[in-house]
């Protein structure tokens, strides 16, 4: 069933069905039975009464006849031998003949009929003296009748006060089965609790946790292996991923280096610094093609998190010298405590890495480098040419570059930049510097810091 | 001076030394993890340059046994992997610094000669910046023949900033260096004690300069030939 459903609730409807369907079967049974116990007691009740009528003629008044002392027995057939019928009753005209009387038994008993209403009648029949009833002379059998439907309004009341007393037993039933259900599904998902629990710490700074298998209901254990299966093959993949860019990393520059130490070892040319130059080039083609794998598989953690302001300052402390060396200067405009911009400390990092070495590259001959970050920004500003309206968006695609541009860098660093502060939901806007060159701003958007 | 190098590519390994032996060091290289750990348990080093990937095991670990054995040498890694928490963990490891290949050879030798200086091992006395010797036993910086007078806090700010050559030294780094632990001090303080040591060596020819960085700090740098 795809429609989301509470076991427990599901349960409680069904298990109430069920009991309220036995309950309802044991009281048919109890019914038929009542029936079946009814008619063999009614049974009993007038072959005694015949057998009494038998013992007795004389006490009854058989003939119709009320008088003083003599009871009165309603639905008394009395015929002589051959059949013919010398009392009638008033209410019954009875269909069946009793057999010879004088069998075995003394008695016969039958199922008739009432020729009048067609009910189902009830006939006991003994042998008796006529005459010492007065009817005639000679034995007659003397037939008592009673319609079976008498019993019913019996059995009925017999019924419901059997089950006037017993209504408790069933919702007695009910509460217990209820109850237990309650705690067997309670104690069942306790364990499926503890393995949510689990599920909620598995975070990106936790790729290492599974869910606990041990007292999973059996049902539900296949269910949270088959999920630490899929969690395996996710953190192998991410593990992979990481190898991957390291050893990448070291298969690239390794030789590179090799490259450049040889280049190094020629004697000094224009060709050499040029040769330098491009392998310059290509080693931050690398690292830059390195952090954009990096960012791709990179899993935020909250133990990287760090104001935004220390990663300015460190960032450009560390490219202060290349900044200096290049006979320029850079600046940094931070507030003295945290700005309360909180970030991830990889991912932006790059990001203001990036920013600091474009304005490098493209700042003046001796660039001029402005850093400016507070609660809500950081900005990048240089002095360089700035970067033109018209290529202020496509300066986030990767690869593209001015096509006055000297050739250096690849233009993957603006869109790393770009692609960054997408994930953290940050904006990245491009706009003119007061220092004459392009002015880089990343805006915090709601949500950040 | 001997420098200990531990890289498992044999060329670039062999450039390493020829770079630094041409700067007058004495060169030991290792290609592999457990080579390198007996030598620089056995030798004694004035600095180790280590690659990170090493065939028979990570750099980071030899790092890590040599730290806990003891061994104080200041360590310079080499590796293809720059990331700030790459970085982290080697200076966790027990680095002091961190070049990413490809590197320029001078800079190498640069900042190998940087961590000597700024190892507090006996033999490092001196300590040279651009036409100025600072000799850390007298406590004088001077030029040639001439003592410049500097007052303790202003030896202490220079001392720290040629430590520190070619990197920008945070005013609060400066403190550390002038000021105890428990001492109070204020950015207006060292910017005077520095705005005195730039004019003390100005007055002079061929005197490092002190570069003004706003909002990141000082850096010393050569006289540019201007």
């Amino acid at each position: 069933m795809s429609v989301p459903h509470s076991l427990a609730r599901r349960l409680y409807l069904r298990l109430t069905v069920v009991v309220t369907v036995s309950y309802a079967i044991f009281a048919s049974v109890m019914l038929v039975d009542f029936n079946i116990q009814g008619r063999i007691i009614e049974r009993e009740s007038l072959l005694n009464l015949t057998k009494r009528i038998a013992k007795s003629p004389e006490l009854f008044a058989l003939d119709g006849e009320v008088s003083d002392g003599k009871l009165t027995v309603p639905g008394v057939t009395i015929r002589r031998l051959d059949g013919a019928i010398l009392v009638s009753p008033a209410r019954w005209a009875v269909d069946a003949i009793p057999n010879n009387p004088l069998g075995y038994d003394d008695y016969s008993i039958q199922i008739g009929r009432d020729l009048r209403t067609g009910d189902e009648l009830l006939t006991v029949a003994v042998e008796v003296d006529g005459s010492a009833i007065g009817v005639a002379n000679g034995p007659v059998t003397v037939q008592v009748s009673r319609p079976t439907s008498d019993l019913l309004p019996v059995i009925g009341t017999f019924f419901r006060a059997t089950f006037e007393e017993m209504w408790w037993i069933f919702v007695l039933i009910l509460c217990v089965t209820l109850v237990v259900v309650r705690s067997t599904v309670k104690r069942s998902m306790r364990a499926v609790a503890t393995a949510s629990e689990q599920a909620v710490a598995i975070a990106p700074n936790d790729i290492h946790r599974r869910l606990p298998l041990t007292g999973l209901p059996l049902e539900i254990e296949p269910l949270a292996r088959k999920v630490n299966d899929a969690l395996d093959r996710l953190e192998k993949g991410y593990r992979a991923e990481q190898a991957f860019t390291a050893s990448a990393a070291h298969e690239l520059r390794t030789p590179l280096s090799v490259l450049r130490a040889r280049i190094e070892a020629i004697p000094p040319s224009e060709q050499r610094d040029h040769a330098l130059d491009k392998v310059d080039g290509m080693a931050r083609l690398i690292g830059q093609l390195l952090q954009l794998a990096r960012v791709e598989t990179w899993q935020e953690r909250s133990e990287d998190m760090t104001d935004m302001a220390e990663i300015c300052r460190a960032v450009a402390t560390d490219l202060s010298a290349q900044v200096v060396a290049a006979g320029g200067d850079i600046e940094l405009r931070a507030p003295n405590c945290d700005t309360g911009w909180k970030v991830d400390r990889v991912l932006l990092e790059v990001v203001v890495r990036n920013l600091i070495e474009n304005a490098l590259r493209h700042g003046g001959t001796a660039p001029r480098i402005r850093v400016t970050v507070d609660r809500a920004a950081l900005i990048v500003e240089d002095d360089g040419p700035g970067i033109a309206a018209d290529d202020g968006d496509r300066v986030f695609k990767a690869f593209w570059r001015r096509q006055s541009s000297d050739g250096e860098g690849a233009g993957i660093g603006l869109a790393l930049v770009s692609r960054i502060a997408e994930r953290i939901g940050a904006r990245v806007e491009v706009s003119r510097s007061s220092l004459g060159g392009a002015k880089l701003t990343v805006s915090a958007t709601s949500g950040v810091g | 001076m001997r420098v200990l190098v531990i890289e498992d590519n044999a060329e670039l390994g062999a450039a390493i030394s020829r770079g630094l032996r041409s700067g007058g060091l004495t060169v030991d290289l290792f290609g592999t993890a457990e080579e390198a750990g007996e030598a620089w348990r056995l030798a004694s080093y004035s600095a180790v340059v280590l690659d990170l990937m090493l065939p028979d095991g990570s750099g980071l670990d030899v790092l890590r046994s040599a730290r806990r054995e003891g061994l104080s040498t200041p360590v310079l890694i080499l590796t293809a992997l720059d990331g700030i928490a790459d970085r982290i963990a080697g200076l966790d490891a027990g680095a002091d610094d961190y070049l990413t290949k490809p590197f320029h050879s001078d800079e190498l030798a640069a900042r190998i000669r940087a961590l000597m200086r700024r190892s507090k091992l006996p033999l490092v006395r001196e300590i040279e910046a651009g036409g100025l010797l600072i000799d850390l036993d007298a406590r004088i910086a001077r030029s040639g023949s001439d003592a410049l007078s500097l007052s303790r806090s202003e030896f202490l700010a220079l001392e720290c900033l040629a430590r520190n050559q070619g990197r920008t030294c945070s005013k609060e780094t400066i403190a550390n260096a002038i000021y105890g632990f428990e001492e109070d001090w204020s950015e207006g303080a060292i910017e005077l004690h520095v705005h005195r040591l730039r004019r003390k060596l100005s007055a002079q020819p061929n005197m490092p300069k002190i570069k003004s960085l706003r909002g990141l700090g000082y850096m010393l740098v050569p006289d540019q030939e201007d």
